[in-house]
């Protein structure tokens, strides 16, 4: 089939309409047909016709035949005609001529009247006339014509053959033949079964006709349904190729549009891996600024020192001194503790700022204390400020490891800070959970969120030779995937929480911090968590013993 | 444009049929024509040009050659065409001869009203090849036209063939007023008459009454012989033959008185009733009649130069007019009368008790070669009595001297019409010089004696001059009963 052709699906209704185009059609294809029938048929009814009344028609010849051939003597009635008409003017022979014509006509009739309705054959002839323009030579039967009944077997035949050459002269014949004979009986009979073959044949033609129309009608179905399905089936390939096409065009559109997200996303990468660029130059330069910042503190913290010097041996003097009112002796014992404290304080800054990870100081630590340490550092932030309450389960027993006090204190407090984030997270979530419930519910539990309490334990237990420090919280949890990458640099679930707006966090580099500190400190830190279900930070501290045999 | 295109077809078909239907149009060219057959190749063709309504002819025509078989060794007929169911198709007869090379196919072309002799001269000399020859003229005046119409064909596919005339016997052409123009001489130099002519047969038959056996024909020695022709007009033969007749007896009583001419009358026409005489007739029977009473001792000699109608008709005629006629009147005649009209068919034909005339009258050969009953004829070809046989005889005859002359004896078959014609020529001792029949050489004559018991004698001539009564003769026929019309 041509790319172009198509199968008009044929309009639904006007079937009738459709139908008698198609039949229009098809009769004007068969009419040539039908045309030649029709004659063929026709002709063929003549010719039977014809073939019942062959009696007469014989007739009709014998005589012709008997008047053109016949010869009474020597010659035909032709011939003497002939010779009459070309007769000389003498009168004596025009006469005499005339008498052979008369003659030869009464020549010709004699045998049959002397057999008349003797012989089979023999016609009774009532009148033999030749017709001159000018005048007529007869011969006519003395016997009365037939009467009425019998005039219908009057036949007059004119043979025109014999003088050809004169068209002017005729010759004619009034007969009769067969007053009764067994041919015309049979003839009629034969015309009987003639006019039933007739009607057989015609009503065979029609009933033909009848066959055809239906045939042609129910063909025209057929070709019509034939045709309208093979259209709708063209039709409905058509609308499926159109589908597909319409299908591939969208796969090809998707195609374009995911080429286009995709060129999108790595722009959309690049962009974040110059983002991430500029935020590790902003972090290096954070770090940097950080560094410049310890610096400058661990300057200001030398200058503060420095300075504390003389108030604290001022302090020391006027407490030696006697006398003092034991108010003023306590506010002064007060005085030189906070000093003390911040001249600690200003200590540690100045270690962690002249420190880093990489090179520990290491020294024997009781972690027990430092567990109790820490929950008494940040035990009262915790509660006024976090919201939170920090505890800490050591035994009295010192639990002691090998270790840079600075560094672990920075890595504690790292896990605390995360504790406190992840109780916050959690506190927001419930909170969240609350607004989403029904307005019924939701009081009672804003009610609960804000009742909730952060809990962060710090718990410290030997375990063999090694000692174990666990940092739990009641938090937010972690997924499989933040735990398996919270140990990462610069990986930080915190960077676009609103939560921490505000907060300097989000930097991926705390819980990084802490498992160097922890690497160097040859322990292994194992992190339990589920989301919502809180985490726990379990460092295994080796023992003294132990370091030496685990050190790489 | 398709449409128009259907149209058309469909005018194309059924125009046809409506031509045929109403007889505008006949493919078939409307009307008989003169088609002749083709001949094979190495064959050649004699035609044979007669009527249509003959058919008797042709079927004595066919015996006669298929009985000559017999008289020309080696010579086959096949006549399995020879009849055809058709009557308008063309029958044929083809000889054979053993030794020869080629056939000869004798084609019977039949002559009707629509299709005359020239129209048949004129298509046989249009095809090829040319007949050897043709054969012809049944009738003087059928002889004359068709001698006359080859005479007029000049150009034919080959030579011109020769005319071969089987039983017309007029000696001259008395058309015109020149005296006459011998009939061999209308298509010179080609022509060959099988059977007598009428000089012949005058003189055979007046040499018969006058100097023949039959004692009760000839009148008293040296008494006046009284005479009355009778002939009609528009008949060539019966004119001529009383020509002939008037000569013959001129020549026989050549002594002044012994020959009485009391009239010579001349009929304009021929045609008639089967009895009644037309009005012309009658008024030269009462005529006749009225001369013959005014001789009442004479035996007259009517001189009756006519085929058996016209003769029948006037001879009734005036024996009605004269009772008394019967008694002394001979009738002398030609070959018109065959025999069959006086004995197979006289009880209607030839009523001798309505006609107690003695007729005196000729044959060209025996009319009662009847066969015994144990006969080499083919079958179906015998000769029975009563039938004549004259004209079988005589195409026999006619066939053998063909056959011989297109087959002849250590001779090449002719195959051309000159040929023929030297052969036919050569044949002097059956042909003269003119190429009329030879006399002397086989006359017939038949005498018809009414009475109480009418007998039919035949008598041949023989080489001799004298006369034999043909073994089978005298015959009775029929008497005392009038069965006719």
């Amino acid at each position: 089939m041509n790319d172009t052709e198509t199968f008009p699906i044929p309009p639904p209704g006007e079937p009738r309409a459709r139908w008698w185009r198609t039949s229009t059609k098809y009769a004007l294809g068969l009419a040539p047909f039908v045309v030649v029938w029709v004659v063929l048929v026709g002709w063929l009814a003549a010719l039977l016709s014809a073939r019942a009344d062959w009696s007469d028609e014989s007739d009709d010849a014998l005589v012709r035949e008997w008047l053109e051939e016949a010869r009474p003597f020597r010659k035909s009635l032709p011939e003497v005609i002939r010779e009459y008409a070309g007769r000389s003017d003498d009168p004596t022979a025009a006469a005499d001529k005339r008498q052979e014509l008369e003659e030869q006509l009464r020549a010709l009739v004699e045998p049959t009247r002397a057999y008349e309705s003797k012989l089979p054959g023999f016609p009774i002839i009532y009148r033999l006339e030749v017709a001159f323009p000018n005048e007529t030579v007869a011969w006519d039967n003395p016997a009365p014509r037939p009467r009425q009944q019998n005039q219908t077997r009057l036949r007059e035949v004119v043979p025109l053959r014999p003088v050809t050459d004169r068209p002017d002269i005729e010759v004619r014949c009034v007969y009769q033949m067969h007053a009764f004979d067994k041919l015309r009986r049979r003839e009629q009979d034969r015309r009987q079964i003639g006019l039933i073959a007739q009607g057989v044949l015609v009503v065979a033609t029609l009933l033909a006709g009848l066959f055809v129309y239906r045939f042609l009608r129910r063909e025209v179905s057929r070709e019509n349904a034939r045709i309208q399905a093979a259209a709708e089936r063209e039709h409905k390939e058509r609308e499926l190729l159109e589908t597909k096409l319409a299908q591939q065009e969208a796969e090809q559109a998707k195609r374009e549009l995911d080429r286009k997200l995709l060129e999108q996303r790595l722009a959309a990468a690049q962009l974040q891996t110059r983002a991430d660029d500029a935020e590790k130059s902003a972090l290096e330069m954070k770090s940097q600024l950080y560094a410049s910042i310890g610096i400058m503190a661990g300057s200001y913290a030398h200058n503060i020192k420095n300075l504390l010097v003389r108030p604290n041996d001022l302090l020391h003097r006027a407490m030696e001194a006697d006398g003092l009112h034991p108010d003023t002796q306590s506010m002064l014992g007060e005085v030189k503790s906070t000093l003390g404290t911040v001249t600690e304080r200003l200590q540690q800054i100045l270690r962690t700022v002249r420190r880093d990870t990489g090179k520990p100081e290491l020294a024997p630590i009781d972690l027990a204390a430092v567990a109790r340490d820490t929950a008494r550092t940040w035990g009262d932030m915790g509660r006024d400020k976090w919201k939170l309450r920090i505890t800490a389960v050591a035994p009295d027993t010192p639990l002691v490891v090998s270790g840079d006090l600075s560094h672990l204190q920075q890595a504690i407090e790292n896990l605390i800070f995360n504790a406190r984030d992840a109780t916050f997270e959690m506190r927001n979530h419930l909170r969240e959970e609350a607004r989403k419930s029904s307005a019924e519910a939701r009081k009672q539990k804003l009610i609960d969120a804000a009742g909730w309490k952060g809990e962060v334990t710090v718990t410290v237990h030997a375990d063999g030779t090694d000692v174990i420090f666990e940092v739990r919280d009641n938090g937010i949890g972690m997924t499989d995937a933040v735990r398996r990458n919270c140990l990462t640099t610069h990986f930080s679930t915190k960077r676009d929480n609103a939560i921490y707006e505000g907060y300097s966090a989000g930097m991926g580099l705390g819980l990084s911090f802490v498992a160097v500190v922890f690497e160097h400190h040859h322990a292994t830190l194992e992190i339990d968590s589920a989301p919502l279900q809180g985490a726990t930070f379990r460092i295994r501290f080796p023992g003294i013993g132990e370091r030496a045999s685990r050190a790489p | 444009m398709r449409e128009l295109r259907w149209l058309l077809l469909v005018f194309a078909l059924c125009l046809p049929i409506v031509l045929l239907v109403a007889q505008v149009w006949k493919p078939w060219a409307g009307g008989p024509q003169a088609v002749p057959l083709a001949v094979p190749t190495g064959d050649q063709e004699v035609a044979w040009i007669h009527t249509t309504t003959n058919a008797a002819t042709w079927e004595r025509f066919v015996t006669g050659v298929v009985r000559s078989a017999a008289d020309v060794p080696g010579l086959t007929v096949d006549d399995s065409k020879a009849f055809l169911e058709s009557t308008t198709a063309v029958p044929e007869l083809v000889l054979s001869r053993a030794g020869h090379a080629g056939k000869l196919h004798i084609r019977w072309y039949k002559l009707q009203s629509e299709v005359n002799t020239a129209d048949w001269v004129k298509a046989l000399a249009a095809r090829t090849p040319a007949p050897v020859a043709v054969i012809g003229g049944g009738s003087t005046d059928r002889a004359i036209q068709l001698a006359e119409a080859m005479n007029q064909q000049t150009e034919w596919k080959g030579d011109r063939p020769p005319l071969l005339i089987t039983t017309a016997t007029a000696d001259f052409d008395m058309t015109d007023d020149s005296g006459g123009v011998p009939v061999v001489d209308l298509y010179d130099g080609r022509t060959f008459r099988f059977c007598f002519t009428n000089r012949q047969m005058a003189e055979a038959v007046v040499r018969f009454v006058f100097d023949g056996p039959e004692a009760r024909l000839r009148p008293p020695a040296n008494v006046r012989v009284p005479v009355v022709t009778v002939s009609w007009g528009d008949d060539r033969y019966s004119v001529d033959l009383r020509d002939q007749f008037t000569a013959a007896l001129s020549r026989r009583f050549a002594a002044p008185g012994r020959l009485a001419f009391l009239d010579h009358s001349t009929i304009p026409f021929s045609v008639g009733g089967y009895l009644s005489p037309n009005p012309r007739e009658r008024d030269v029977a009462e005529f006749v009649a009225d001369r013959l009473r005014n001789v009442p001792d004479e035996r007259v000699l009517l001189v009756l130069p006519s085929t058996t109608q016209p003769a029948r008709r006037l001879l009734k005629a005036i024996v009605e007019a004269e009772p008394r006629a019967a008694g002394k009147l001979v009738v002398v005649t030609g070959d018109g009368l065959p025999l069959n009209t006086v004995l197979r068919d006289a009880e209607f034909s030839w009523p001798t008790a309505a006609l107690p005339v003695p007729l005196v009258f000729f044959a060209h050969n025996n009319p009662v070669a009847w066969d015994t009953s144990v006969t080499t004829a083919p079958p179906g070809y015998a000769f029975r009595s009563p039938n004549g046989t004259e004209e079988e005889m005589h195409f026999g005859g006619l066939a053998k001297v063909l056959a011989e002359a297109c087959f002849p004896t250590n001779q090449p078959t002719a195959v051309r019409g000159d040929d023929l014609v030297a052969r036919l020529r050569a044949r002097t001792d059956f042909f003269d010089p003119n190429g009329e029949r030879n006399a002397n050489a086989g006359e017939h004559v038949l005498v018809v004696m009414p009475g109480r018991r009418p007998t039919l004698t035949v008598w041949r001539q023989g080489t001799n001059g004298g006369w034999q009564v043909v073994p089978g003769t005298p015959v009775a026929l029929p008497a005392g009963r009038e069965d006719r019309p």
